[in-house]
């Protein structure tokens, strides 16, 4: 096998395995689909450059996810005026993306579910990244400071405030 | 000590970490236990709504706020602005060593002027008519009377 097919086929492979997880995590920092599509496809494409270029061995999980968290906060900082336009979230029901009220929408029910993607949405940046590697994306604590480039001080910091924000807009459920 | 541990130290458990003293405490304080339980489940709960629930659609500003906002962005601009200009125009000012000049002043300096004008204004109205007056007796008067004419003028 040609070193070119080599390189198309890991590219293939590592696409097909952290696409959507990659995917997922552009939605949830920018907490905007349409935007998360546009980065997702660019932090791909920087992996296909990679795959052809690049000749030392990379752990390519991590480094995915840097480039990711990367380029949300490059997007972040270039689209300031959309996202302040698009900031204040009203959540009316006929906005949700998907169809139908989910497992946890019903759980929760759907003021809630409103209450708390909005404080997921406001959360400072940094919470919004800790929380979403260390709590959805499941990555240690040592792994989200390494993608972060934060002392796991200051990750389990940021860890902590972001859990009191999103347990404030449960409310009391016990 | 069998204090009820705070929602930190139940955190610090949830992820692992926490003193074996918080880990005992915790096996044995019911209370402390189902205050455990509710952080997990909530964390479960957060968790499964933002990994696989979806998303809702962000909602633009209303016009009226967006209106309101960029008002209030402008004049915080031209307030700036002038303020600025108003600073830049007292220094050039105080450069010129006029800096302590009041309405005051301007208001002395002005009259001040035309008083001046008006007086030079009589002295050259008596001195045409004298002019005048000399010239229907058919003489001419000394050029001497001009302070800047020449003292030797017959």
């Amino acid at each position: 096998m040609s070193a070119a097919l080599e390189r198309r086929t890991l590219y293939e492979e590592l696409d097909r395995a952290h696409r959507p997880r990659i995917a997922r995590l552009c939605r949830l920092l920018l907490a905007d689909p349409d935007e998360a599509d546009d980065v997702t496809q660019d932090v791909m494409l920087k992996l296909l450059q990679a795959c052809e270029t690049e000749v030392r061995q990379i752990a390519w999980a991590p480094w995915l996810t840097r480039v990711a968290v990367n380029a949300c906060r490059d997007r972040r900082r270039g689209a300031w005026w959309r996202r302040w336009r698009l900031d204040h979230v009203e959540l009316a029901e006929d906005e949700i993306a998907g169809a139908g009220p989910s497992p946890e929408e019903r759980v929760l029910g759907q003021e809630e579910w409103r209450l708390l993607w909005q404080t997921f949405r406001r959360l400072p940046a940094r919470q919004r990244e800790v929380f979403v590697l260390r709590h959805v994306e499941g990555c240690s604590t040592q792994d989200v400071s390494e993608a972060l480039g934060l002392n796991p001080g200051s990750v389990k910091r940021h860890l902590f405030r972001a859990v009191h924000r999103l347990r404030g807009a449960l409310g009391d459920r016990s | 000590m069998n204090r009820c541990l705070g929602e930190r130290a139940l955190f610090s458990l949830y992820e692992g970490e926490g003193t074996d003293a918080d880990r005992t405490h915790l096996h044995t304080c019911a209370g402390c236990a189902t205050r455990y339980d509710q952080l997990a489940a909530d964390l479960e709960l957060v968790r499964r709504t933002l990994r696989d629930g979806p998303m809702p659609r962000r909602a633009p500003r209303s016009s009226g706020a967006v209106l309101w906002m960029t008002a209030a962005a402008l004049a915080t601009v031209a307030l700036a602005l002038g303020v600025r200009g108003f600073e830049r125009g007292r220094a050039l000012l105080a450069e010129d060593g006029v800096a302590s000049l009041s309405l005051g002043d301007v208001s002395t300096a002005l009259f001040a002027a035309d008083a001046a004008e008006d007086a030079l204004s009589v002295s050259d109205t008596d001195r045409e008519v004298a002019s005048l007056q000399a010239a229907l007796r058919g003489e001419w008067p000394c050029e001497r009377q001009d302070p800047l004419a020449d003292q030797d003028c017959d």
